[in-house]
């Protein structure tokens, strides 16, 4: 699906929230886009809490898809009655139905069903997968060595704490089996990697590591590990092939710290962080050969790199003392790097299954961000609905979102 | 610990360390040798110490070069298996307990850095030369950093601050490396709470936890 620039749009909407200050109910339903999006009808019923909760989460999943606008008299119409029957029409370029017919009777088990019914109607008009069942896991700081671990779905409900133990989580990260979730935890006094079960709650600890053990990253065959560990002296990048418990050393730096491993969909080359130069900045390894190479150059500290399911690579660059965020093509380099935020506090971006969306912490928020090239020019240009949408508002410190995929 | 006896953990460990490669790289950062260290001089007058049998001190010698080269190995080693890599620190082991009688100053740091400063090191001698006192004792030595940066690059960067006190305490001081283990906080365990110059100077730190023997 390609969408066409609508140069006009923000200043129209502008001049309609102008228009509109004495009535400032009026202002919010203003769309200030600067991306034509698909107009989409939700005329469902309903007014019990679980289907009250069904059609907002209907309404906010259909807007944080990136592909449509919710509108009235618009073409794909969504009707019926939550919990019974609901049907969108004229979806796709073949104008089909797309039906959910899943009862429930609790608000969460709506706005799952919600969500479940706009992963569809994504994928019938874009032929992309949605992502709106798939979870952000984040932490909490609430102090000094004091946080937990979050999970809650991409339109900001449905929050849930895992873990209830005053100390600090960092870099929490989904494994392929979309269950697990590996964080570095100090329930121990010392950082040591976590598996977590999202569903259960369930926990142990992967290895009581010697030194220091953080950024594990579980490769696509779910068996090896990519890991920091500092056993051996100073802290290196690791490849831990957990069936087999045996540990395989991938860099040797002896002046230098690695951080922040990610596989790519392959599973065979991992982009990491060293600050081989003194300064953080990204390589990219090949894990058979172990032969790896720099791949950032502009930005002081370039940091968090995430490897996409296109193959792009999101990370954080710090410019002229703020942080932004940037999507590169590792294979091919800088000349492929396009900066997709405005400068802020950006840190710790995560891809979303669409390849598209990224969710990231910015000063201790965390947004939804569309890297689609024109809404990020949109967004640039200071069109609001363009810009980066915040998860949810709760009050806290919320960092190191991971979004499951 | 005998001076003799010292002399020769120090000449094996040294002869050890080069011969495997000396995984360690002191080019930059804490200089020569510092003033107060009991590790120099192989000529030096031993005459009226308490001097154990040639014998004894040869075999303890000998068996800790042993030790040390089978240390390196495992170090330099690409391939380890779990076991090597898996330990208990002194803070969950049994055997040990935390002393609080003693608080040592804590070294600081430059912004994202490691080395450690000449105006530090006497605080790092001031905890070689308690562990030479009180020989049933260790140390944890705990490294941190200010808020600025991702906080997963903080941890290893705390832990990188660690290992340079560890290095100093170790190799320069001649503190056995058995006694000394490294933890990194990264920035979640603040001195100062704060987001200017003064407080983030006061949390680019190592800190040292002393234990002891039960």
């Amino acid at each position: 699906m390609k969408f066409r620039l609508f140069p006009l749009t923000c200043a129209f909407s502008l001049a309609l929230s102008l228009l509109a200050a004495d009535k400032p109910a009026l202002v919010a339903n203003v769309k200030l886009y600067g991306v034509e999006r698909i107009p989409v009808t939700v005329a469902t019923t309903g007014t019990t809490p679980a289907q009250t909760a069904f059609n907002a989460a209907l309404r906010r999943n259909l807007q944080i898809s990136g592909y449509f606008d919710v509108t009235p008299d618009a073409a794909i119409r969504i009707t019926g009655t939550p919990g019974g029957t609901v049907v969108a029409s004229n979806v796709g370029k073949d104008k089909v139905n797309v039906k959910i017919s899943t009862p429930f009777t609790d608000a969460k088990a709506g706005r799952m069903v919600a969500r479940e019914l706009v992963d569809a109607i994504v994928n019938v008009q874009t032929g992309n997968k949605g992502f709106a069942r798939e979870r952000i896991a984040f932490a909490q700081r609430k102090g000094k060595d004091d946080g937990e671990l979050f999970t809650c779905y991409p339109d900001g409900y449905d929050i849930r704490q895992l873990t209830a133990d005053k100390h600090a989580v960092v870099g929490p990260r989904w494994a392929p089996n979309k269950e697990d979730i590996y964080y570095t935890g100090f329930l121990q006094k010392t950082p040591l990697v976590y598996r977590l079960a999202a569903s259960t709650g369930a926990r142990n600890l992967l290895a009581p590591f010697k030194g220091l053990a953080t950024g594990a990253a579980i490769a696509p065959d779910g068996k090896r590990c990519a890991i920091i560990l500092s056993f051996q002296g100073n802290p290196e990048l690791y490849v831990y092939d957990m069936p087999a418990k045996t540990i395989n050393r991938l860099t040797r730096t002896l002046r230098a710290s690695e951080a922040s491993p990610c596989w790519n969909p392959k599973g065979d080359k991992i982009v990491y962080v060293s600050d081989e130069t003194r300064q953080p900045q990204i390589y990219l390894l090949d894990v058979a050969t172990k032969k790896s190479a720099r791949i950032t150059r502009t930005g002081s500290q370039n940091t968090n790199p995430d490897w996409g399911p296109d193959g792009r690579i999101v990370y954080a660059s710090k410019r002229g003392g703020q942080n932004v965020l940037v999507v590169m093509d590792p294979l091919k380099g800088e000349d492929s790097a396009c900066v997709v935020t405005a400068p802020g506090g950006w840190e710790h971006p995560s891809w979303a299954v669409d390849g598209r969306h990224v969710v990231a912490e910015n000063n201790g928020a965390i947004y939804l961000i569309d890297t689609d090239p024109q809404v990020v020019a949109s967004a640039l240009k200071g069109c609001a609905g363009d810009k980066p949408q915040l998860l949810f508002r709760n009050q806290g410190h919320w960092m190191n979102p991971a979004w499951c995929r | 610990m005998k001076n003799s006896t010292v002399f020769a953990l120090a000449l094996c460990g040294a002869l050890a360390f080069a011969l495997t490669g000396c995984k360690y790289d002191d080019s930059e950062g804490v200089g020569d040798l510092a003033a107060g260290s009991e590790l120099v001089d192989p000529n030096a007058n031993t005459a009226g110490t308490d001097v154990a049998t040639d014998t004894t001190d040869e075999d303890e010698a000998a068996r800790r070069a042993a030790e040390l080269a089978a240390l390196n190995a495992r170090r330099d080693a690409d391939a380890t298996s779990l076991a090597d890599a898996t330990g208990v620190p002194f803070d969950q082991d049994p055997n040990y307990a935390r002393c609080t009688d003693v608080d040592f100053t804590p070294v600081y740091f430059g912004f994202d850095a490691d080395v450690l400063a000449p105006s530090e090191l006497a605080k790092i001698e001031a905890v070689a030369q308690h562990l030479k006192l009180k020989t049933d004792r260790v140390v944890i030595v705990e490294g941190n950093c200010d808020e600025r940066g991702s906080n997963e690059y903080n941890l290893v960067l705390g832990e990188q601050r660690a290992i340079r006190i560890f290095d100093y305490l170790v190799k320069q001081l001649g503190i056995d490396e058995r006694r000394v283990q490294t933890k990194s906080y990264g920035e979640e365990k603040p001195a100062v709470v704060g987001s200017d110059e003064a407080a983030w100077s006061k949390n680019r730190r190592g800190e040292f936890a002393v234990y002891q023997h039960k």
